[in-house]
């Protein structure tokens, strides 16, 4: 009975797995046929790596890679630092403001994006930031979801260990860097994660700031291999599992702290 | 004894001059990258607004917002909205839960599923949906299952009826990864002894089920919702990917969102008064939906 | 995991490095710049250089725009002209209005006829000095398009008729004989040309498209003013009966992005297209035979002229001076890249004859350029377009549908009074 059950509950996972990978193994299926074979099933004779050595001879993927890695890191490491100082402070200090600050992060959240885009555009454009790669990550350094995950996380460690380091001594700054960051590497995890991939994958932001092709992220660069007439879904599939492999190997590295950090955060009211 | 006081007050003045400067680059960041514009828009919301031909912008008072509030595809694109988000968020959550429960019993390859449910939510959305629009296609495998049970065999994004549903699909098919690793982590904080205890006692699967892991989930269940509505009532890139080359919420408007009529109009239209007044009317629907699922959920009474 | 963790570390602080570099050059970029002028005056040529730049999509046009831009200090001495390419139509689109109010747009931008009212009733397109450049040795209907209130706005880059392109195999084998004179013989074949999973003919629903339908029925929009009229609602029923017949597809329907692929994948027999066809059919599909000839008679020919031309936007440095520079990129050398490199008809008179002398595939379209005629959307372009797609996809994707093409052009007509 017992294995009886187990062996349906494989089956079902092993179900429920093909139709997730399925599609991902149809786009790295695609990334390696010659455009006229896109489509049709053909012998593994025909599949080669053409598309990608496309990709890098004919566009600047190389470059754009770099570009889309500083901004990701740059911004992964801006969030991390700010949202896990601001989560802590509206978890564990008492001051003026502070409910007034959770609402506004709260209900900063709930505000679409893009109702802010092109005002903020003409801002970067006044400050002379469109068109660098800055005005893509300093913009950016916090979010509002990260501060609100990061308290959560910060409300279940105990007062003791705070109460410890002020007998020790230790100031409420000191105790927050000696103490508790290295406490807190499963929030760290969590907000790296999320914050790359969103980064990473995003689109609408770099299109809209970067006009000149050699500093394109990886995303936008990506596009302009189908022009306006002629779609090229071999080579944009490519394309796809380029930008995909750096997320994907991340999260793989990393997903048990990841786990681990949203059972810290989320879960406790 | 005046000197505790004192030394008291000083910590505390101590106190809130850490949290203010820990706070600090946050709130600089935030006036000036996020309230500032917010404003602006909020603004523009009330003027006929145009950024291409400024001379002619003026105030208008509630105008925009009666358009809206009169207009049919104003109301087509809030129905869509609520659609997608009061079902791709249950199904979402509730397939999550399962599979969560799935993957925190004693089995092998936990690791591995776990992975593989969470890899779309790294793929770029516009990428995945560009994926599936290969599947749903007249004639292929998969149309053709689906019409064994009566649904036609037509290429579902064109479809009047079938591009919603499409859409809600994908939607759930690549966020769930994420709602599982939640639900994941919130069982793995439930004591296994709570579970054993019940088991002596003689509750059966289901039973523990209702009285001790739904419960012990609570604070998850409102995460995962709270988060789960105030994603999907902003749906966009699935959106604008199946539209292709065609206006947003092709084909007709059957998949028009307020996120997508609000870039339409904004954008495509120049109406920047009159979008940034459906996007003030989507954050109120957010945030109410928001406080709606906050009362009902969370009975402690604190935030 | 210590060898991650220091590779990552490594990664980290390497590109901290090189972003201080970045964020340095944003600020010292105009002090170099200054400092390169100021250098400049001190030695003995006084010549400030200006950089002005050109925008356009499409990677298909890209050495046509590198090619443009050389050697224009031989002409304009001091000025120097660099291609600005957006990475999709949709971005530029989108983005150029938000840009030229920010003072960020490019100082000219390749525009198309199609919505370029859109720019210039709201005065981001700013009108030309004919002077600077002999009109006469242009197509006259590629000015005419260009010609607002009798000002102009850009200077014609390429100027193309529209085609209707037939698959030949699948019509020899579907024992038709004579290529298709009227759309009644083009309703009549696309029955015949039906069958095995390919419909007859392709139909994409876009304003481009439905267009030509209409002109070829003797309609057209008059920018607005005369789209409810008899004659474009008969086009649009026409069209509207072929998918109710089961005869006709969207690109949309065959699940890919544009009619040129659905022809290419064999999925239709016939479609209204035009030169740009023939790249693309090159690559996807080498092997099949095809021919193009002009849109076959309505009431009366129809087709429209569409026109890539060089404008000035509002943010140039100096009119002027950009008028000059919109000249120089459709000289004639441009022009034959256009031809090599991206496959489009040109807008000189003598290298357009010469085109389509050459080229076998393209002969046949000669005569359509004396007849074609603008797109003539109503200014609010956009808004048109929208309304048009939005009414005639409720006709042809919603089931049972009752909605027809008198219906589509009456609600249309409502939003342009």
């Amino acid at each position: 009975m017992r294995t009886l059950s187990k062996t349906l509950l494989y089956i079902l996972l092993g179900l429920l797995s093909l139709i997730f990978l399925i599609p991902i193994f149809y786009a790295l299926y695609t990334s390696l046929l010659p455009l006229q074979y896109v489509d049709k099933i053909v012998p593994i004779t025909k599949i080669n790596l053409n598309n990608y050595i496309t990709l890098f001879q004919k566009t600047e993927v190389v470059q754009w890679f770099f570009n889309t890695a500083i901004v990701t890191v740059l911004t992964v490491l801006g969030n991390v630092v700010l949202n896990t100082m601001a989560g802590y402070a509206l978890a564990k200090f008492n001051f003026p403001g502070k409910k007034l600050i959770f609402m506004l992060v709260l209900a900063s959240m709930m505000i679409p994006f893009q109702l802010i885009i092109t005002p903020m555009y003409i801002m970067i454009a006044k400050l002379h930031l469109h068109n660098t790669l800055t005005g893509l990550i300093v913009p950016f350094m916090y979010n509002c979801l990260y501060i609100f995950m990061a308290r959560q996380f910060f409300l279940t460690i105990p007062k003791e260990i705070e109460e410890a380091a002020t007998i020790d001594g230790l100031n409420k700054a000191k105790t927050f860097f000696k103490i508790i960051v290295p406490l807190s590497g499963n929030i760290i995890t969590t907000i790296v994660i999320l914050n790359f991939t969103s980064t990473w994958n995003s689109y609408l932001v770099p299109a809209t700031f970067i006009s000149d092709k050699s500093k394109y992220l990886l995303v936008v660069g990506l596009r302009t291999v189908n022009d306006q007439f002629f779609t090229r879904p071999n080579l944009v599939m490519a394309g796809v599992i380029l930008t995909t492999l750096p997320v994907l190997l991340l999260f793989l590295r990393y997903q048990k702290y990841f786990v681990q950090g949203i059972a810290t955060t989320g879960i406790k009211g | 004894m005046l000197k505790s006081v004192r030394s008291k007050s000083r910590s505390k003045r101590e106190e809130t001059i850490t949290a203010y400067l820990f706070l600090l680059p946050v709130i600089l960041l935030w006036l000036i990258w996020f309230l500032i514009p917010t404003i602006q828009s909020f603004v523009i919301s009330f003027y006929q607004y145009s950024f291409v031909q400024v001379s002619q912008n003026h105030f208008v008072g509630f105008q925009n917002f009666i358009r809206a509030l009169t207009e049919v595809d104003f109301y087509q694109a809030l129905k869509h909205t609520l659609i997608i988000a009061f079902v791709a968020v249950p199904i979402q959550s509730v397939i999550a839960l399962l599979l969560a429960m799935a993957l925190n019993l004693n089995i092998k390859f936990k690791g591995g599923f776990r992975t593989i449910f969470y890899t779309p939510y790294v793929v770029s959305s516009i990428a995945v949906t560009t994926v599936f629009m290969y599947f749903f296609v007249m004639g292929t495998p998969i149309t053709k299952f689906f019409s064994l049970f009566g649904i036609d065999n037509t290429t579902w994004y064109a479809d009047f009826n079938l591009a919603l549903p499409f859409i809600v699909m994908i939607y759930v098919w690549q966020q769930i990864g994420f709602y599982i690793v939640v639900f994941l982590a919130g069982l793995q904080t439930i004591p296994a002894e709570l579970n054993e205890s019940a088991k002596v006692d003689g509750a059966d699967s289901f039973r523990r089920f209702f009285y001790i892991t739904l419960p012990m989930l609570k604070p998850v269940v409102f995460l995962n919702l709270t988060f789960g509505m105030i994603q999907a009532l902003q749906v966009f890139d699935q959106v604008a990917a199946v539209a292709q080359n065609q206006p947003l919420g092709s084909p007709a408007g059957a998949t028009s969102t307020l996120v997508s009529y609000f870039y339409v109009q904004s954008f495509k239209n120049w109406d920047m008064g009159y979008g940034s007044a459906v996007a003030i009317l989507l954050f109120i629907v957010i945030f109410i939906i928001t406080m709606v699922q906050k009362k009902l959920l969370d009975d402690s009474g604190e935030e | 995991m210590k060898r991650f963790s220091k590779a990552m570390s490594l990664l980290v602080s390497s590109c901290l490095v090189v972003s201080m570099g970045l964020s340095g050059c944003g600020s010292s970029d105009s002090q170099q710049a200054s400092d390169k002028s100021a250098a400049a005056t001190s030695s003995s040529a006084p010549v400030k250089e200006v950089t002005y730049k050109v925008g356009y999509f499409s990677e298909q046009y890209t050495s046509t725009y590198e090619k443009a831009c050389e050697g224009i200090e031989k002409v304009l001495p001091g000025v120097k002209v660099e291609p600005m390419m957006y990475p999709t139509d949709k971005d530029y689109w989108d983005n150029l209005p938000a840009q030229v109010a920010a003072g960020t747009a490019p100082d000219l931008a390749a525009m198309t006829n199609e919505k370029y009212l859109d720019f210039i009733s709201n005065g981001l397109m700013l009108p030309l000095n004919e002077s600077v450049i002999d009109l006469s040795k242009i197509q006259k209907q590629a000015v005419d398009a260009w010609k607002i209130d009798g000002k102009l706005y850009g200077i014609p880059l390429t100027a193309q008729p529209e085609a209707f392109i037939i698959n030949m195999d699948m019509w020899n084998k579907a024992g038709l004989k004579e290529l298709p004179k009227t759309l009644d013989d083009v309703k009549v074949a696309a029955k015949a040309l039906t069958k095995d999973g390919v419909k007859g003919i392709c139909i994409p629903d876009a304003e481009f498209h439905l267009t030509q339908y209409a002109l070829a029925f003797g309609g057209g929009w008059g920018f607005g003013k005369t789209i409810d009229t008899p004659q474009n609602a008969q086009a649009l029923q026409y069209l509207i009966d072929m998918f109710k017949d089961g005869v006709a597809i969207t690109p949309k329907q065959a699940g890919l992005s544009w009619d040129g692929e659905v022809f290419a994948k064999g999925k239709c027999a016939m479609s209204t297209g035009g030169t740009w066809y023939i790249a693309t059919l090159k690559e996807m599909a080498p092997d099949i035979n095809y021919k193009m000839i002009p849109l076959p008679k309505g009431m009366t020919n129809g087709s429209t002229l569409h026109s890539i031309a060089i404008g000035v936007l509002k943010t140039a440095k100096d009119a002027e001076v950009a008028a000059k520079i919109a000249a120089y990129l459709v000289r004639d050398e441009v022009q034959q890249t256009v031809v090599k490199d991206a496959g489009a008809p040109p807008s000189s008179i003598a290298i357009s004859d010469e085109y389509f002398a050459n080229d076998p595939i393209v002969k046949d379209l000669k005569p359509v350029l004396a007849y074609a005629q603008p797109f003539a959307y109503p200014a609010a372009g956009q808004k048109f377009s929208e309304a048009l797609i939005k009414g005639f996809d409720e006709a042809i994707y919603a089931k049972d549908s009752k909605k027809t093409g008198a219906d589509i052009v009456k609600d249309v007509q409502a939003l342009f009074k």
